[in-house]
């Protein structure tokens, strides 16, 4: 019989974690087949890791997180020399800082604080940009010969109608 | 009289009077200058030469210049006319139709000019009278016009008489574009001072049709009465050039003779071919070129009159392609329009432009 279950995140941190990393046989987080898997599993198998199986469609094995972890991390140590020393990382940082801090000189330092200065003091110019005209018609590709200057010929009063239309031609 | 012997006798006299009036045709066939009754004339083709094939004995008649036409323009060399044919790869007729915008167009026109000073001139200024088909002259007078007049700035250019190398100057002072058939109906009805041809007045009162057949185009212009009409106006994209390859395809079909679209010319004129030792008589083949083009002027005609050819006065044929269709075109409309060729007709319209200038000069419109 199914029972209704209030969940809280410290109290139930592992079958929601379960739920959350689970993933199918192809590799992708699967939430609705954890589910499913819990379901039929009951939750012993997220209380008692040894019981968990991924994937039961799959052959593998039963794989338990944290006892894989230890295995990882001992075959790690088994590696490492045994008289190296453990680093010190605090001690690392301290020394890479020193280092750096030998090799910038004092002018060095003062054009980084300017730098600093000035960044701080910043403020965002904002120059105008040319309003663009609104262009109604085409724009010709190449530039329109000036026009031909046209000379009015005045033609005579008494000249007759021949002369006169021959004359007139010149001002078309 | 040659320009040649006009040059000799100007320098000679001292005649340089400034500046200079010329009526410059410059036709896709042959580029045609006059000025009074100095004319000259070239092969319209301009060549850049690889090599410097110039010639180099002093030029000491007029053949011998026109044979070896070459400047240099903005440090470029370029040979003209029958040289630039003869001496360059490039060299060759155009069709190309914007005249404003070709740089060749300004080489063919400052040479033009340049053949009107004296070898020593160093300096000349022109008024220019000059024309454009039918349909361009609209679009196209603005850009010609600023070609020619080069935005007020004078044409600096080394002219060659063979070996000999002169600097000139040439300041274009007035310019006056018309459209071409314009020029021939001038060319009959003015005289050399511009003045009206009493005699030719008569029979122009009415609505005359000259029809100008150049190497590209076949101007149409209508004047009533010496009025330009314009709805009655037109323009043919069809010009001597194609009975040029007509005669071309019917020499290689009846005699098996391949000859190029540059000898055509002399063949046309001389009604000869001579090759492999024998001459030909052409005659024939011309005729049978030239009749289906004049059909097509004649369509035409009757298309831009709207069938009312009968109505005109009469029909004048010029430009270099006139005589050529002068007896088909005359036995198409026998009984239906009078047409008359006009006096040396392949200068027509330059000698018009010229008699135009004097009369708008005289008139003060120039």
């Amino acid at each position: 019989m199914l029972k209704a279950v209030r969940f809280d995140e410290n109290e139930h941190k592992q079958l929601l974690d379960f739920i959350e990393f689970y993933v199918d046989e192809k590799g992708r987080r699967n939430d609705s087949e954890a589910i499913r898997y819990l379901m039929q599993k009951g939750l012993e198998a997220v209380r008692n890791p040894q019981f968990t199986e991924v994937n039961t469609s799959t052959t593998e094995s039963t794989v338990d997180i944290n006892t894989l972890k230890k295995e990882v991390l001992n075959e790690i140590a088994s590696l490492l020399p045994k008289e190296t020393a453990q680093p010190n990382l605090e001690q690392l940082k301290q020394e890479l800082y020193n280092q750096v801090l030998s090799e910038i000189n004092a002018s060095n330092l003062n054009s980084i604080n300017a730098i600093l200065d000035k960044l701080s003091n910043f403020q965002p110019m904002v120059v105008q940009q040319p309003v663009q005209q609104t262009i109604s018609q085409p724009v010709e590709s190449t530039p329109k010969p000036a026009p031909t200057p046209v000379k009015k010929v005045e033609i005579p009063a008494d000249a007759d109608g021949l002369l006169g239309n021959i004359l007139g031609n010149a001002n078309r | 009289m040659a320009f040649w012997d006009f040059m000799k006798q100007k320098a000679s006299n001292n005649m340089n009077t400034l500046p200079l009036l010329v009526g410059n045709d410059l036709g896709y066939g042959q580029v045609k200058t006059v000025s009074g009754s100095m004319r000259s004339r070239f092969l319209s083709a301009v060549g850049t030469p690889v090599s410097d094939f110039g010639r180099v004995a002093a030029v000491t008649t007029e053949k011998e210049l026109l044979e070896s036409l070459a400047l240099t323009y903005d440090g470029k060399k370029y040979y003209v006319g029958h040289n630039a044919i003869v001496n360059t790869r490039n060299g060759r007729l155009t069709l190309r139709q914007n005249k404003a915008e070709s740089e060749d167009n300004k080489i063919k026109f400052i040479m033009a000019l340049a053949l009107f000073t004296t070898e020593d001139q160093e300096y000349a200024e022109f008024d220019v009278i000059t024309g454009l088909p039918v349909l361009e002259y609209k679009n196209q007078k603005d850009q010609l016009y600023n070609m020619i007049f080069n935005y007020g700035r004078p044409f600096e250019f080394t002219m060659h008489y063979g070996p000999k190398a002169v600097k000139k100057t040439i300041k274009i002072k007035n310019i006056k574009i018309i459209s071409q058939g314009e020029g021939a109906f001038y060319d009959f009805v003015l005289d050399g001072e511009g003045k009206l041809v009493k005699e030719r007045a008569a029979l122009v009162g009415g609505t005359v049709m000259v029809v100008d057949v150049g190497y590209r185009t076949t101007d149409i212009v209508t004047m009533e009465n010496g009025r330009y009409i314009e709805p009655l106006s037109n323009q043919i994209n069809n010009g001597i050039n194609q009975v040029h390859q007509e005669i071309l395809r019917l020499i290689m079909e009846r005699l098996n003779i391949k000859k190029e679209l540059k000898d055509m010319d002399e063949i046309v004129r001389s009604g000869k071919l001579f090759h492999n030792m024998k001459e030909y008589n052409v005659s024939k083949i011309i005729e049978d070129a030239a009749r289906p083009f004049a059909e097509d002027i004649v369509d035409n005609l009757y298309t831009v009159t709207n069938d009312q050819l009968g109505s005109m006065q009469r029909v004048l044929l010029g430009g270099g392609g006139g005589q050529i269709i002068l007896p088909y075109v005359r036995t198409l409309l026998d009984g239906i329009i009078e047409v008359s060729l006009l006096e040396d007709s392949e200068f027509c319209n330059a000698s018009g432009y010229y008699k135009y200038g004097m009369l708008l000069k005289s008139a003060g419109g120039f």
